[in-house]
């Protein structure tokens, strides 16, 4: 049986976090939590310690960018996707820099994020 | 403000929905917003601060963003906090993007979304706010920019 | 390490006192100085001794060692990265006198940009390098570099510059409303109110149209019509500023498929003429207890309209080549009831105008024609009936009007109406068609079109009538006719 990789879904949109685990679902995946905020994100991560996480940027409490700073710190081989509405290049090139695998910018469709997804994970 | 300010979220607008849903918005001619308040069911705030300071917000009716909702969760029963978190998303997408025109020093807050029409949405006096009409299939809404 | 170059001589050790006492001086200069100062390799590193200020300024700490261009990326453009690191070379070249190359300083007062943890933009400080040379038996050694925070000078000059030119601004515009009258001036702001928001409405409403066209045709109406009366009042800056949209306007008659997209200039254009209108009904409200307190009387208002049609006759004819005579003996301004006053004032100077733009020869063209070179311009009043009457005569060139008619026919054929059969009515109703047309050539007659349509609204207001009659004597007449309310 393929192993499933364990992924944290972070965004501040419940929406976002549906469409998320909606679209991955054909992924060998399993949901090991969610957070709306950045601090319930740390929090989260530090007790489940996913191999894969997708996180958003603008949250209340803990900015995305922080909060990848600290993944990185704690877990050094995690997958981050970054998925975020800002469209800026430096935005961009400093979550790489920090350790981000992947950057997604919103809107994205269904295809676009099994697309990114795919490539992150090296799974076809 | 000027014309290429506008254009910039025009097109932020127009390419949220195609984007999301694959079918085009048509944003409607643009206007000074007046006394009359500009707020329909629900509506998403953006703070905008850095060089350029000031407030976005999009209102919209529930109705489309149950529609909304339908296509990015194909879930015909959205609930009203879906509804609510959606017009947040949308008007953080759309301010979102327009950065990549503006820079890293078009700094956005977190949305603020704001249910009801009873008051409108209070807005610095001395800057001008434009309001532009959006259709989107049969639905209407308004993204109203003050930006200084 | 080249302080080391500096140190006694070992040897001697005599110096050595005096060196330790230096070095505690330099200490507590760089400890205390507001400055940013620091010593640059010709490899551009920093090196071991540097201000504790230059660490705030850069916002950067443990500097020794780092390279400066690198400091510097991501910060200022990268031109001038690269003049910066061009000049730092010439800055080593002892062939080269300081002083010239110093001149080359790229970075004198230039905006530096700075992060937060995140990468991304925080604020922005304007600094100023300073670039000076520590030579050793004729051997540049290294760079003694000065950084000051000159940030609140800058903004200041620039905000010193902003206000500067906005005064210049709103001096020109008080200049420009000193010589109109308060009254005149405080109808015309109510006008301008008037028509943007009637363009507010338009575009607010602009979604139930189904004929864009229309809304662009409305706009451009009240564009004139605010055009017209800054004219009046020879307001020039709301006259261009007026001009300027009015051109937006007309860009838009030539696309085929109009969108929302294609009205952003409108309604920016739009947010500027409401910006200036309310700056200078402030200049005018500062200065209209001036006014208040040199009030006019009654009889001199009636002058004054006289007075402002022969300045606008005797100016608009100068500026066109003609020679106009004006008679007014026949008029009474004073036997108008006041609140017709304006209206009657409005009614003159369109007839009056249009009539020296369009009707009236110049100065040649009249003498070749055998006539007086100096052309007429007569108007007259009377009171009868309960009508108030108003007569504008002039003997300027008929046939310019039956051609400008035949223009207007060619643009709005009508197959039932033959050319032989052009009077009477038929001009009236063709001359107070407007007609927005593009051109420069055929722009004459949409003005004027345009201004006959605005006549005819006014009339409309009061129930008046107007008569246009080609007499036999070379004249054409324009008679207005309104009704006087009972008291």
């Amino acid at each position: 049986m393929q192993e499933k990789f364990k992924i944290l879904i972070i965004d501040d949109s419940v929406t976002i976090r549906q469409a998320i685990e909606k679209n991955l679902s054909n992924f060998p995946l399993e949901v090991v939590g969610m957070a709306g905020d950045g601090k319930t994100a740390l929090e989260l991560f530090r007790n489940t310690q996913p191999d894969v996480v997708t996180l958003d940027i603008t949250m209340p409490e803990l900015d995305g960018i922080t909060v990848l700073e600290e993944m990185m710190k704690i877990k050094k081989d995690v997958k981050v996707m970054v998925i975020t509405a800002l469209k800026d290049k430096a935005t961009g090139l400093r979550a790489i820099q920090i350790g981000a695998k992947s950057y997604l910018v919103k809107p994205f469709t269904s295809e676009k994020l099994k697309a990114a997804f795919s490539r992150m994970m090296g799974i076809n | 403000m000027n014309e290429t300010d506008l254009h910039f979220f025009i097109d932020s607008t127009v390419n949220y929905f195609e984007e999301v849903t694959g079918e085009q918005a048509i944003t409607g001619i643009p206007y000074l917003k007046g006394k009359e308040p500009v707020v329909l069911d629900y509506s998403g705030i953006i703070g905008i601060s850095g060089k350029r300071k000031g407030c976005v917000y999009i209102t919209t009716t529930s109705e489309m963003l149950k529609s909304l909702a339908n296509i990015i969760l194909n879930d015909h029963q959205a609930t009203i906090e879906t509804v609510k978190d959606l017009t947040g998303e949308i008007a953080n997408t759309i301010s979102g993007n327009v950065r990549e025109a503006y820079g890293s020093s078009f700094m956005i807050s977190v949305p603020v979304v704001v249910e009801g029409r009873a008051k409108d949405i209070r807005l610095p006096e001395h800057v001008q706010t434009f309001v532009i009409p959006i259709t989107w299939k049969e639905y209407k809404s308004f993204l109203v920019v003050c930006l200084e | 390490m080249p302080f080391s170059a500096l140190e006694p001589n070992a040897e001697t050790g005599k110096w050595e006192s005096q060196w330790r006492d230096l070095e505690r001086v330099m200490h507590y200069l760089l400890q205390h100085t507001g400055e940013g100062i620091f010593f640059l390799t010709q490899d551009l590193v920093i090196q071991e001794y540097y201000s504790k200020a230059l660490q705030e300024i850069l916002g950067i700490s443990n500097l020794r060692g780092r390279n400066l261009i690198n400091l510097l990326e991501n910060r200022i453009p990268s031109q001038i990265i690269e003049n910066t690191k061009e000049y730092l070379q010439l800055m080593f070249r002892p062939d080269l006198d300081e002083e010239v190359i110093n001149e080359l300083n790229p970075l004198v007062e230039t905006e530096f940009f700075y992060e937060d943890e995140w990468g991304i933009w925080t604020s922005s400080k304007y600094l100023s390098f300073t670039f000076r040379r520590v030579t050793q038996e004729k051997n540049i050694i290294l760079l003694l570099i000065t950084i000051k925070d000159v940030t609140e000078k800058i903004l200041l000059s620039k905000k010193i510059q902003q206000t500067e030119e906005h005064t210049q601004k709103q001096m020109e515009w008080l200049v420009n409303i000193l010589h109109v009258e308060p009254e005149m001036l405080k109808e015309f702001f109510i006008g301008v109110e008037q028509e943007l928001a009637n363009i507010e409405e338009i575009l607010k409403n602009a979604k139930d149209t189904k004929n864009p066209r229309e809304l662009i045709e409305n706009i451009y109406r009240s564009l004139f019509i605010i055009k017209g009366n800054a004219s009046m009042l020879d307001l020039r800056f709301f006259t261009d500023k007026t001009n300027q949209f009015i051109n937006k306007v007309f860009k838009l008659r030539n696309k085929s498929d109009l969108n929302g997209n294609d009205f952003v200039p409108i309604v920016v254009s739009l947010g500027d003429m409401r910006e200036i209108l309310k700056e200078v009904q402030t200049i005018f409200k500062r200065i209209s207890h001036f006014h208040n307190h040199f009030r006019i009387k009654r009889a001199y208002e009636s002058e004054l309209l006289v007075h402002s049609l022969k300045t606008l006759i005797i100016s608009l004819s100068k500026q066109l080549g003609k020679a106009v005579k004006f008679d007014y003996k026949d008029f009474d301004a004073l036997s108008i009831p006041y609140s017709y006053r304006n209206m009657v004032r409005d009614i003159l100077f369109l007839l009056v105008r249009n009539t020296i733009l369009y009707g009236i020869e110049d100065f040649d063209q009249r003498k070749s024609s055998n006539k007086d070179p100096n052309a007429i311009i007569k108007i007259s009043s009377m009171i009868n009936d309960g009508f108030l009457g108003l007569v504008m005569k002039h003997d300027g060139r008929i046939d310019r009007i039956e051609r400008m008619i035949q223009r207007l026919v060619t643009y709005e054929p009508d197959e039932n109406l033959p050319e032989s059969s052009l009077e009477g009515i038929q001009v009236t109703q063709l001359l107070f068609t407007p007609n927005l047309q593009m051109d420069n050539e055929r722009e004459l007659e949409a003005s004027y079109s345009m201004d006959m349509e605005l006549l005819k609204r006014k009339l409309k207001e009061k129930g008046g009538r107007l008569k246009i009659t080609f007499t036999s004597e070379d004249c054409c007449e324009f008679k207005i006719l309104l009704p006087l309310r009972r008291v």
